[in-house]
């Protein structure tokens, strides 16, 4: 690199050619806008995602627990810290981010000053003097005096405009005045409540740790319990039915449907890659369906589509009863209020069940989704 | 990148620049207030013992105007100043509305994924529950997953608590925006005020140097040819 005269980048030229406060202002304005920017919920939605894959019937095997477990145990546990810390780092940043962007508010402004504050003082006493003066000529024929008159009435005329012209300026002084103790008052409350966010965002901050430190040591008894129960299987295994080793084959006591509860109830997730659907793409969806010995069925569904525009979230609430025939349908009621039916379809394999919903529209909100969901 | 980081700092700087800059003009504008303010206020004591063509008279109101010409226009420059500013922090008032407009919506975001979290931990608790039955030994595990779904559900709490002081930021942000946008307007007016009020004095003491000269033209009507200054 050459230390010649130095030549700004061409890409520096148009911002130079500004004046200094001109250049200070566009600074500034960058500045606000980098610091408004938003704090990426990417690392710990990955974590999150890696920690839910990592095995996702951890503690239905956790029942027949063999050498092996202790190790997935682990595995899960590391996916579940770095879940955990992740989303407390994010928290911490939002929290940090919105400290940051709302600094502003820290500053308190000047009170307005005021500048010659004898003008109208002065302007009055010349009003004064202009109009005695004016009395003393009163009506003498003088020419040479009436010339000074006219002189004095044009003086008169301009003083009496420069005193409305005071009065207006100052009438305006004093609602800049008005307008910058309100803006002070506004700038203080603000300055309140965002502490209190704040606040609040730190201590969510400090849950976050908590619930790692809770995942830890979960995951930490339940290896325990896990290595507890591996030297136990002296007895030979073959001997004795080992009762239910899958959970999901659950045998209701009165089953009304068709096919079994089994193929409805559960909880069910939208794979991750070559998933089935039809309309908007989900990201992901979560299903949880229970069924109680009265054949009554509640259930929630959590999923995120690849929207456009709007809002991608969408959770709603279904119950009901099941009925006589394959094809479930049950009325919802999503987070937001929005009313209207789901359908669970039991798809070609026993694991997998198809979901077709459909709610009352509302701005920016999804409202139909149709899609294969996997049995967890 | 280095570049980048400089301008960063520069802009960190900037804010205070212009409040320094201000302070600066406002103070220049204070002693060219003073100045003018002593010599308005002396004028008439000054001359009453002139003659009418006393040229010490006509250059005392010159001197009177030019000083009222300073200080309205180092007014003018420190309100044009305020003006700038004030469009730059009603500018960073709007910026934080809209960044707290975003902040609720992610807000809900949080609490549908806490939600989200909530429905998966269940899963696992319905799962391990089935698992105690063969595996009592798992019943401690099971306690302490039920802790954490609590604790789930408390964040889930907590957010919604966060979204109603974010609604109630959000609404102080508001109001913060509208007052700087009505001071900006109010300092608009002001300086929209003070252009008028110069245009004036220029007139005021423009006639009342043209009525020294007539008292000295009526006093004196011939006079002798001006020497050149």
């Amino acid at each position: 690199m050459t230390r010649g005269a130095a030549r700004p980048h061409p890409s520096w030229r148009g911002f130079l050619a500004f004046s200094q406060p001109g250049r200070a202002a566009v600074l500034a304005a960058i500045l606000t806008v980098c610091a408004f920017a938003a704090v990426s919920r990417d690392p710990y939605r990955q974590a999150y995602r890696a920690w839910r894959e990592a095995d996702p019937t951890l503690e239905r095997d956790a029942a027949a627990a063999g050498p092996a477990l202790s190790a997935a145990i682990d595995r899960v546990s590391n996916q579940a810290a770095r879940y955990s810390a992740a989303l407390a780092e994010f928290f911490a940043r939002v929290a940090s981010d919105q400290e940051q962007r709302l600094a502003f508010l820290n500053r308190a402004r000047a009170a307005e000053p005021k500048f010659a504050p004898q003008a109208a003082q002065v302007v009055a006493s010349e009003i004064a003097s202009v109009r005695h003066s004016l009395q003393v000529y009163g009506n003498d024929p003088d020419p040479g005096i009436q010339q000074v008159r006219g002189m004095l009435d044009r003086e008169n005329a301009a003083l009496a405009a420069l005193a409305s012209a005071l009065d207006g300026e100052q009438k305006a002084a004093a609602q800049v005045e008005s307008a910058t103790n309100a803006e002070e008052q506004a700038r203080l409350k603000s300055l309140t409540q965002s502490q209190d966010s704040v606040t609040l965002a730190r201590q969510q901050v400090s849950e976050a740790n908590q619930e790692a430190a809770a995942w830890s040591e979960y995951y930490r008894t339940l290896s325990n319990a896990a290595r507890g129960v591996a030297p136990a299987p002296v007895t030979p295994p073959v001997t004795t039915p080992a009762p239910a080793p899958a959970p999901e084959v659950r045998v209701p006591s009165a089953t009304i449907t068709p096919l079994p509860l089994a193929r409805y109830a559960g909880a069910w997730t939208y794979p991750m890659s070559n998933g089935l659907f039809h309309g908007l793409e989900p990201e992901f969806v979560d299903l949880v369906v229970h069924e109680d010995e009265n054949g009554r069925v509640d259930g929630t569904l959590f999923g995120r589509f690849k929207v456009s525009s709007g809002d991608p979230v969408i959770r709603f609430d279904f119950s009901g009863e099941f009925q006589n025939k394959r094809d479930q349908v049950f009325p919802l009621q999503t987070s937001d209020g929005a009313k209207g039916t789901v359908e669970l379809i039991p798809g070609p394999a026993f694991n997998l069940l198809e979901i077709d919903f459909e709610t009352e529209p509302k701005p920016g909100k999804v409202r139909q989704g149709n899609f294969m969901l996997v049995k967890k | 990148m280095r570049r980048v980081a400089f301008l960063l700092l520069l802009a960190a700087a900037a804010p205070a620049q212009v409040g320094s800059q201000l302070d600066s003009l406002a103070a220049t504008a204070a002693r060219a207030s003073a100045n003018w303010e002593t010599l308005a206020t002396g004028l008439d004591a000054k001359i009453a013992r002139m003659l009418p063509c006393d040229p010490r008279l006509t250059q005392a109101i010159q001197d009177v105007s030019q000083a009222s010409q300073a200080r309205l226009a180092a007014r003018n420059q420190y309100l044009q100043a305020a003006l700038a500013e004030s469009g730059q922090d009603t500018e960073t008032a709007r910026l934080a509305v809209q960044a707290g407009q975003t902040a609720a919506r992610e807000l809900e975001t949080d609490r549908a994924e806490a939600d989200e979290e909530r429905i998966a931990v269940e899963g696992q608790l319905s799962d391990l529950s089935d698992s105690v039955k063969l595996r009592p030994a798992l019943g401690d595990a099971r306690t302490q997953l039920e802790a954490i779904a609590a604790k789930i559900a408390a964040r889930s709490t907590a957010i919604q608590s966060q979204i109603a002081r974010r609604a109630a930021l959000l609404t102080a942000l508001n109001n913060l925006y509208q007052a700087r946008q009505a001071r900006q307007r109010a300092l608009e007016a002001q300086l929209s005020a003070l252009s008028l009020e110069t245009l004036r004095w220029t007139d005021y003491y423009a006639v009342r140097l043209a009525r020294a000269r007539t008292e000295c033209d009526i006093i004196n009507p011939n006079p002798p040819a001006r020497r050149k200054q």
